[in-house]
């Protein structure tokens, strides 16, 4: 195991060296030309201004010298800096990080477990109606245009009901707590204000919803799969003959053994997560990476994109890995290799 | 080498189905929807009353007996839109599809078959496009490109083709070694030809179900990327592009309502389609 570890770590700055080229050949080599969002469209005219931005940020180099100047530079920590923003990437990403961190950590939670609750009703009621329920209830979720649906509950839980909060992180005029993880949520407890709690919290739950319903359906066809499997196996017929509970039976023996399984999709589902944030954030104002990266696209800011695209290949990589150990230790079974 | 071997369930045929699988609610649904779209693919000039690019009544106006499902922000008709829309985004996702399984296929079948360096180039070239986030490699390359939905189907295809290649190369590793593929090596039958005739063909059922499956995923992409303006642009009534027109008129809610449940249905259908064919042929999904 310490030596499969170790190779896969070595292997990650590879694969993020490979990930940041594309990014980068992608930028350079098609005909869109950043330009024109550094010195804004009425100074395209200007010969001398074009030449100076180019110089500034290096457009001017033969594009080989501009790749190993950037690659050069990211072993230094530094991700270039924004068209944009006009300030360092690194810093952007860090800024923008803890909001999508906590949107996607509340929306795991809510497809992790929704998608386990369906997923036991559906294996302990197969092919009856609470079945065909869960499962067209999870298939739905991964039907569904999340910007669209984000419009929809926007539509019917704000405007209409007004029993959810608009779109942002906070109500209008409501200070953000002072930043100690970045995560609101976290902050305001940390600040002692359950008020400013609650008022990030609910602006939380539409959009981690949305992403998770998501999730429901390939976590919740896991767990009904591996609940069956479970289920034909020969302990649980021993624990039948006990005479235990069918309601017992499912929660201590059988749900146990079959939530490992659901390990594996954590990768899957933080990269879903990422992508779903994109569209997400673009409704729901969210000021994270996803409405970053809409914004450096539109922009064409190219430094900004190949900063997005490194972090998100990381947090892939990372995921993965993760993921793939974690397996090994929740099931001693599995040899990696 | 000689030991018997259970038939793979991977490449079942029409005869070792379940039956009763084609026939599921579900799968009825499916076909009533797609039959239904099909009708509007082909004949939505006579079917739709208005037409979709230009202007036939007042302004936002909300859904009434002239104009069923409203106006949009340019006095169009929505319903005749939505109906048209489907001629858009369509097409597109079956183009992107068949581009990703064409391109993925090849590359994997060669990967899988020809082995040693072969095989990790391209394996490695296909782990770093599956690290990037599909959305985001998406999104530089139809901003990298230019607007406009031929782009955004290139776009699609250079982020889809590595599912198609794991896949197909797993299926070639595993076929490579069945005695039909020795036996077709013995009697001199080329490397080409081996893969084509006796190899591939046998992987094919996998790659059809996954791809049913990918096809709703595939329609959602489309219309995220006109969404965020880097797909097809105005005035295409492209069913995300329309919902780009909703989200800006936010009170006058038909205008996203319908190319959204009309893009629902598609999604749902092809869900349901690539679930029934899933348990019909006993394929693993790869997630």
């Amino acid at each position: 195991m310490p030596r499969f570890l170790l190779k896969r770590i070595a292997i990650m700055p590879l694969l993020l060296l490979g990930v940041v080229t594309i990014a980068f050949v992608i930028s350079r080599l098609l005909p869109a030309n950043p330009i024109a969002s550094i010195v804004g469209q009425r100074n395209l005219g200007n010969e001398v201004i074009v030449a100076a931005a180019e110089k500034k940020w290096g457009l001017d180099q033969p594009i080989i010298v501009q790749y190993f100047n950037y690659i050069g530079n990211l072993f230094t920590g530094d991700l270039g800096t924004s068209f944009v923003t006009k300030s360092p990437v690194l810093s952007d990403l860090a800024d923008r990080l803890p909001a999508t961190l906590e949107l996607a950590l509340v929306a795991l939670v809510i497809g992790a477990v929704g998608g386990i609750v369906l997923g036991v009703i559906s294996a302990a009621r197969k092919d009856r109606i609470p079945d065909q329920l869960s499962r067209l209830f999870a298939l739905v979720g991964s039907s569904l245009p999340i910007f669209w649906t984000g419009l929809l509950f926007l539509f019917v839980f704000y405007a209409q009901l007004g029993i959810a909060p608009g779109p942002g992180r906070l109500s209008a005029r409501v200070i953000p707590p002072s930043h100690v993880t970045g995560l609101y949520t976290v902050d305001a407890l940390l600040a002692g204000n359950p008020a400013l709690f609650w008022d990030a919290f609910t602006h939380l739950l539409l959009p981690a919803f949305i992403m998770g319903w998501g999730l429901m359906g390939t976590i919740s066809r896991l767990v009904r799969a591996s609940m069956l499997d479970e289920l034909g196996a020969d302990y649980v017929r021993t624990v039948r003959a006990k005479g235990v509970s069918e309601g017992q039976l499912l929660r201590h023996h059988v749900l146990r053994n079959s939530l490992t399984p659901v390990v594996t999709v954590l990768g899957f589902a933080f990269g879903a997560l990422l992508m779903s944030a994109v569209l997400v954030e673009t409704i729901f104002s969210w000021n994270g990476i996803g409405s970053y990266a809409v914004e450096a696209t539109r922009a064409l800011d190219y430094p900004a994109i190949n900063g997005v695209s490194l972090l998100g290949g990381a947090v892939f990589l990372i995921a993965n890995l993760v993921t793939d150990v974690t397996y090994a230790v929740v099931d001693p079974r599995v040899r990696l290799s | 080498m000689t030991t018997l071997q259970a038939p793979s369930p991977a490449i079942g045929r029409l005869s070792q189905m379940r039956a009763s699988a084609w026939l599921r609610p579900q799968m009825i649904f499916a076909y009533v929807i797609l039959g239904l779209w099909l009708v509007v693919l082909v004949a939505v000039q006579w079917i739709a009353p208005f037409d979709p690019l230009a202007a036939s009544g007042v302004r936002l106006s909300p859904p009434s007996g002239e104009h069923l499902l409203g106006t949009d922000s340019l006095g169009r008709d929505v319903f005749s839109r939505t109906l048209y829309g489907a001629r858009e985004s369509l097409p597109i996702a079956l183009a992107a599809i068949v581009g990703a399984v064409a391109i993925g296929c090849a590359l994997g079948a060669i990967a899988g078959f020809f082995g040693g360096w072969v095989d990790a180039t391209i394996m490695r070239f296909a782990d770093i496009t599956m690290a990037f986030p599909a959305i985001l490699l998406a999104m530089a390359v139809a901003a990298a490109l230019g607007p406009g939905l031929q782009n955004a189907l290139i776009a699609i295809v250079a982020v889809w083709w590595p599912i198609y290649a794991r896949l197909t190369r797993g299926q070639v590793l595993s076929i490579k070694q069945r005695e039909h593929v020795e036996a077709a090596t013995a009697i001199g039958s080329g490397r080409w030809r081996t893969l084509g005739k006796h190899i591939l063909p046998h992987s094919a059922t996998p790659i059809m179900v996954n791809a049913t499956m990918d096809l709703g995923q595939i329609i959602l992409l489309v219309a995220s990327l006109s969404f965020l303006g880097l797909g097809a642009l105005p005035p295409s009534p492209e069913w995300g592009a329309m919902i780009t027109d909703g989200a800006k008129n936010f009170y006058q809610p038909w205008i996203a309502a319908a190319p959204g449940i009309a893009m629902v249905s598609v999604t749902l259908a092809m869900n349901f389609l690539g679930d029934g064919l899933r348990d019909a042929f006993d394929v693993k999904g790869r997630r």
